[in-house]
């Protein structure tokens, strides 16, 4: 269930700032509270896929310990691609609290 | 235990030389990061462990693969159609030329000449045609997901057949230019004047020949594709 969010929730983490791919993972167990403990190289196929979609980009900086690393930005577009993706699982997460919660109605059916 | 799941990893994208360092290069710092943010002391638990949570290198590359697959079938597909409206503006440039400096076709090569040009014609409206077809159908999927492989698989072949349709009427067209141009300058005198159309031709088959190396590239790439989706 958790890949097929995959790319929102990627989206989601690096609203944050740019992040490399590790800096990406510990965000999104930090935002979701250990919840979502991914492996952790199933982010970068969807970071490389993201990147692509031109939802963000990527440049190699050099981190403190001397080695390159590529960092990701959320692009205009993945910008409104995330806006879009929390619109429409606000409505999901509404609908699905309505269905739940909602008391069952007794009586005989019609 | 780090250097070996980067060989394998890399070994596994060998068919993207750019893409296999670029992945070998970011796992490697994600994995040096999290062995030392491993609270273990035992260095070798650290790697094993890390190297556990981070996943299958096959399975990884096998997903980056489809990731490069599917720019590499957009890149062709644009490149079919930059191609084509390069070798309109070429014929197009190459009357407009021969018109203006009036070289003409000698009597006997008239007939000749006439119906490598039509064969010319309808080859390229040919490869036009379906150059079309194959560019919209190439551009028409989003990059598809592993699960998704199996669908994107047949999509991607027909899109390889109508790039190759597309390319080899592409090719009859340009051995067409290329003798008609050799009839033009058989007609007239040499002069300086002869380079513009050799220069036409050769870019006719250096345009034609990128076409031939980017369909090649991407049929030998879907093939491994295939290949590590099997493994």
């Amino acid at each position: 269930m958790l890949k097929g969010h995959l790319d929102m929730i990627v989206l989601a983490a690096l609203s944050a700032g740019p992040a490399h791919g590790y800096a990406v993972i510990e965000e999104i167990r930090r935002r979701s509270g250990q919840a979502f403990d991914l492996p952790e190289g199933t982010i970068y196929p969807a970071l490389h896929r993201l990147e692509q979609a031109g939802f963000l980009s990527s440049r190699w900086v050099v981190a403190e310990s001397r080695r390159q690393r590529r960092v990701y930005t959320l692009t205009r577009r993945g910008e409104r691609a995330l806006t879009e993706r929390r619109a429409i699982w606000q409505q999901f997460c509404e609908a699905m609290g309505g269905l739940l919660t909602s008391a069952p109605r007794r009586g005989r059916p019609a | 235990m780090i250097s070996e799941y980067l060989d394998t990893l890399q070994a596994a994208l060998r068919f993207d030389r750019s893409l296999a360092q670029r992945v070998r290069k970011e796992f490697e710092d994600h994995l040096r990061q999290a062995v030392a943010a491993d609270p273990s002391e035992d260095g070798r638990r650290a790697e094993e462990r890390v190297i556990a949570n981070c996943g299958d290198p096959r399975a990884i590359a096998t997903e980056l693969a489809i990731i490069s697959l599917a720019r590499q079938t957009k890149r062709t597909a644009v490149a079919i159609v930059l191609v084509l409206a390069g070798l309109l503006l070429l014929m197009r440039g190459f009357i407009a030329w021969y018109a203006a400096i009036q070289w003409v076709i000698s009597d006997d090569l008239k007939p000749l000449a006439a119906t490598i040009g039509m064969f010319t014609r309808y080859a390229f409206w040919t490869a036009t045609l379906i150059g079309v077809a194959a560019w919209a159908y190439g551009s028409r999927h989003r990059s598809p997901s592993d699960y998704a492989y199996t669908i994107y698989s047949r999509h991607l072949h027909r899109f390889c057949m109508l790039s190759s349709i597309a390319t080899a009427a592409l090719l009859v067209c340009v051995v067409g230019g290329g003798a008609l141009a050799a009839i033009r300058l058989a007609s007239t005198s040499p002069s300086i004047a002869f380079f513009i159309p050799v220069l036409s031709v050769a870019l006719q088959v250096l345009a034609a020949g990128t076409l031939v190396i980017l369909i090649r590239t991407l049929t030998r790439q879907a093939a491994f594709t295939a290949g590590l989706q099997k493994a």
